[in-house]
């Protein structure tokens, strides 16, 4: 087999990227391990914002959230988008100061909506919140949420049909590097010419990197999820705790899903659940909105986020790498949000090595080079 | 004598039974209107498992199994109300998928579909108020042999590891020891056996998650529950197996139930789920329903598709096409063109096992539909390829009620010797329960090969697919005619795709109802085998857990 360009992880990074290859007329393949989305697509809590603390980020998602919206027209899949929005409740004077300055010097620059609310305002807007402590909130309404598979889905059959190979259980145990050149990869033990290969293998990257020399400083960190039992919808922002850093929202079939940051484990450790992490969350919840005491909680699971030093992703190449090695990782958590500009300015630089102003900051040498972007903001 | 509230009118329940088993007795059979379509929603089972919710204000959704009556509750039911003729009108648009067609994916077609699906998607409402605000506090237990399950194997099991001088901790969900056979007299003997030999059994006590760093369980006081965490050495999975739903049209109306769940209505509670019922199935278990249910004076035809041997009992070899009636089961149609009158059907075509815990504990599942489809592999004292884990009874796929016994002795033997503790040989239980056993061979060599997949028979499962209302998936609507769709224009056949774009097994039951038939369906009419349609991820809890109850674990 041989191709132009190889995409190793069928996530929603990598599809998107393999869509917008497709799209150019690339001849391509992706090849995932399991099957599309598996990784940390499909367990992430698939939503988007684009309230981020570094201008780079900021800029970056707004993007990121016009092509989110508009991508039904492009993969003919509904990904059910909701601008429900994010609502970042605050215990804190200093928080609520470091909300107003980044808003007005930063947010509202850029043309991000966004607005703090008086305590009182908040317990009219959501009068199911306890706001023992609370001063005050605030709310960003460009924020929201897809249906994270129907993103995937939308990507993988738009790429295919614009000419694109996705295998799925096509696990990919090295890159074949040729003098200063990648040569291909090997899939399943067989050998696949490429003289282009992307890495987007989210928490997995490092693990396929190494084979042709490559480390990116990130590591896995496991975050617990679950949802409870489905009710009416009611809960329509995100809700993020400041003090506790949690957050819980309701998916577009009612169950009501969130987080919260505990215990930190990291590595690639089993993706199974801790009864500490969900009787932490439990409590959180309840003490947020105590009438959920007895609201259900169905089902659990895990994700890895794949962080970086500055919580930002990696996108490109080092030009001390083989040539024709890409990468598209690093999103620490944010993959999913950003994915659909992410694959966008990553297949132009693969196809046309255009380097997108955007696209800048996000290159792999920023961490030699000191210029790490300074991100703070991660929810989860 | 209790007295109720139901929509604001008074109805008289009998104290201390539970919410779902009276309403049923008072003619209630509809707790909602189904996720999607609007259809009446009522008790499928009985059971501490059970995913069915009843509304009762300054709660919210409670178990209707778990919750007893008592004074002064007051409870809202309903079904689809005046929105389901037009909700049935409109259906043939609202297939799987259906959102991703042109119209609804455009930004104004999605734009009112959403605000109309908010409004019509049939869920409980968030209550404003609940009745308490402080987390009940937890309790801790520590053991060496922990039994998860208190039916004939799990008493036998651990009645033989209490023998060694382990300390032995049984769990149970039901109130009543017995498991199915709850209405057996030796089963009471085996209960005092076990308190004989210093086995410690918790009663409406469910073992609700393994998790990565502890076991989890909670004792049910619906609406309250104590949570507890538990230590243990080893563990005997010996959760039982449990009837699905078989695949007919309307086979979603309330009168359909799980069989065991018909007999506990009679046998447990004194109530009658019928004055005629017919019970599918073609194996002994679904005899025996239909005796134990005739025996209590219910005129009882037993439809089943096989050879079976029923004396006495009224049998008529045919499948069933569909259920007839709009709010509740009124009678069958027959594929021989017949309709048989009845007002409830109990459901015994196949006891599948509970995979809940030893999927989550990581235990490697095969498949086997003659031991009830997936099956934990495990070898002949009940060893599995996860240390300390031991599996015994009908949760391993042993049916044979002799071979049962020896090889759940087995099973406690090794697990309290695995805890430290010198016990006897079990090897000759093992020898005992090989002489009697037909099917165990499989498993245990399945369980040394790693793999096990053995399909030959539906076993009456499907019973009628081609229905356009047969339901896979009570809890979110998701029917025969949906996955057909998406095997057939998605050419997908992988249960964990199929889920995301359906939500099939994502509802409730968490696949307790759905798994099995979904899966042999796929495997029909995609061609491949049901190991590789695969089970959708088994996730903890095993049933859904109180938020309180959790919380209570955090101090």
């Amino acid at each position: 087999m041989k191709y132009d360009v190889v995409v190793i992880g069928g996530g929603v990074v990598g599809l998107a990227t393999a869509y917008h290859l497709a799209k150019k007329g690339i001849k391509g393949a992706v090849f995932e391990k399991g099957y599309v989305g598996c990784g940390s697509t499909t367990r992430s809590a698939s939503r988007f914002r684009v309230h981020f603390w570094s201008e780079e980020n900021t800029r970056f998602a707004i993007e990121s959230r016009k092509r989110m919206l508009s991508l039904a027209k492009m993969t003919k899949w509904n990904p059910l988008p909701i601008t429900g929005g994010y609502l970042w409740v605050i215990y804190d004077e200093d928080v609520m100061r470091a909300y107003k300055t980044n808003n007005d010097t930063l947010w509202s620059k850029l043309g991000v909506a966004g607005r703090l609310m008086e305590r009182e305002e908040v317990k009219e807007m959501y009068p199911y919140l306890n706001l023992e402590g609370v001063i005050g909130a605030f709310y960003g309404p460009q924020d929201g949420q897809v249906h994270h598979d129907f993103v995937t889905y939308g990507y993988c059959s738009a790429a295919m049909r614009n000419g694109f190979e996705v295998y799925e259980g096509a696990d990919v145990q090295s890159i074949m590097v040729s003098g200063s050149s990648v040569a291909g990869v090997s899939v399943n033990g067989k050998v696949v010419e490429a003289k282009r290969v992307v890495v987007c293998a989210g928490a997995w990257s490092n693990n396929i990197l190494s084979s042709a020399g490559v480390q990116l400083p990130m590591v896995p960190e496991r975050k617990e999820l679950c949802v409870t039992e489905p009710f009416k919808r009611r809960i329509e922002p995100l809700i993020i705790n400041t003090k506790r850093n949690f957050y819980v929202g309701q998916s577009i079939r009612g169950e009501i899903m969130g987080s919260v940051e505990y215990p930190e484990v990291r590595g690639f450790v089993e993706l199974r659940n801790t009864l500490k992490w969900a009787a932490r969350f439990s409590r959180a919840l309840v003490e947020m909105i105590p009438s959920l005491r007895y609201a259900r909680m169905m089902r659990m699971w895990s994700g890895y986020y794949e962080v970086t030093p500055d919580h930002s992703h990696i996108l490109g190449r080092d030009p001390d790498w083989p040539d024709g090695l890409y990468v598209g990782t690093g999103f620490s958590g944010h993959g999913f949000m950003m994915a659909p500009f992410a694959g966008e300015v990553l297949a132009d630089y693969v196809a046309e090595d255009r380097v997108h102003p955007l696209m800048k900051p996000y290159l792999p040498t920023r961490f030699k080079e000191g210029r790490e972007i300074k991100e703070t903001m991660v929810i989860g | 004598m209790a007295s109720i509230k139901v929509n604001d009118k008074p109805l008289n329940v009998k104290d201390g039974l539970p919410l779902g088993v009276s309403l049923y007795e008072a003619g209630i059979y509809s707790y909602e209107g189904s996720f999607k379509l609007g259809r009446p929603r009522g008790p499928m089972s009985f059971e501490w498992w059970s995913p069915e919710r009843v509304y009762v204000e300054g709660y919210g959704p409670v178990s209707h199994s778990l919750m007893k009556c008592s004074d002064g509750l007051k409870i809202r039911v309903g079904s689809g109300g005046i929105k389901r003729p037009f909700i049935e009108a409109v259906s043939p648009f609202l297939k799987a998928g259906f959102q991703h067609g042109y119209f609804f994916r455009s930004k104004i077609g999605w734009k009112i579909t959403w605000s109309f699906m908010k409004r019509t998607l049939s869920h409980p409402e968030i209550p404003d108020k609940v009745e308490r605000k402080d987390l009940p506090n937890p309790m801790e237990v520590e053991t060496d042999v922990l039994v998860v399950g208190g039916g004939i194997s799990g008493l036998s099991a651990a009645i033989s590891a209490g023998k060694t001088g382990a300390k032995v901790v049984l769990l149970d969900g039901n109130e009543e020891i017995g498991g199915h056979l709850f209405y057996d007299e030796r089963l009471r003997n085996l209960e005092k056996e076990a308190e004989k030999f210093g086995v410690k059994i918790m009663r409406g006590t469910a073992l609700a998650a393994a998790f990565e760093d502890a076991f989890f369980a909670t004792q049910f006081r619906e609406p309250d529950a104590t949570p507890i965490l538990i230590r243990a050495k080893s563990i005997v999975i010996a959760t039982g197996a449990r009837e699905v739903l078989s695949v007919f049209g309307n086979n979603d109306l309330p009168g359909v139930m799980l069989g065991t769940s018909a007999l506990k209505l009679v046998k447990l509670y004194g109530v009658k789920p019928g004055r005629r019922g017919i019970v599918m199935g073609s194996n002994k278990w679904a005899v025996e329903i239909a005796r134990l249910l005739s025996s209590s004076g219910i005129d009882i035809t037993l439809v089943h598709d096989k050879e079976v041997n029923a004396e006495g009992i009224k049998t008529v070899k045919a499948r069933v096409l569909e259920a007839l009636g709009r709010e509740k089961v009124r009678g069958v149609k027959l594929d021989d063109g017949s309709t048989l009158e009845a007002d409830f059907i109990a459901l015994a075509n196949v006891r599948a096992p509970s995979i809940e815990i030893a999927a989550q504990l990581g235990v490697k599942i095969g498949f086997h539909m003659k031991l009830g489809g997936f099956v934990p592999l495990h070898g002949w004292a009940g060893e599995t390829s996860v240390n300390g884990v031991f599996i015994a009874g009908e949760a391993g796929g042993v049916d044979e009620e002799e071979a049962l016994i020896h090889f759940s002795r087995a099973a406690g033997i090794s697990a309290a010797k695995h805890a430290g503790f010198s016990a006897p040989d079990a090897e000759e239980e093992i020898a005992e329960g090989r002489r009697v056993s037909k099917n165990m061979e499989d498993v245990v060599e399945g369980y040394k090969k790693g793999e096990l997949c053995v399909f030959d028979d539906d076993l009456g499962l499907l019973q009628n697919p081609d229905h356009n209302r047969s339901f896979l998936c009570p809890c979110l609507d998701v029917t025969t005619s949906d996955v057909k769709r998406i095997v057939k224009e998605l050419g997908w056949t992988k249960m964990e795709k199929i889920k995301r774009y359906s939500g099939l097994g994502t509802g409730r039951c968490q696949g307790k109802y759905c798994l099995l038939s979904s899966v042999i369906y796929v495997s029909k009419i995609g061609k491949v085998r049901p190991v590789d349609v695969g089970t959708f991820r088994i996730r903890p809890p095993s049933v859904p857990i109180q938020l309180g109850v959790l919380g209570g674990m955090d101090r």
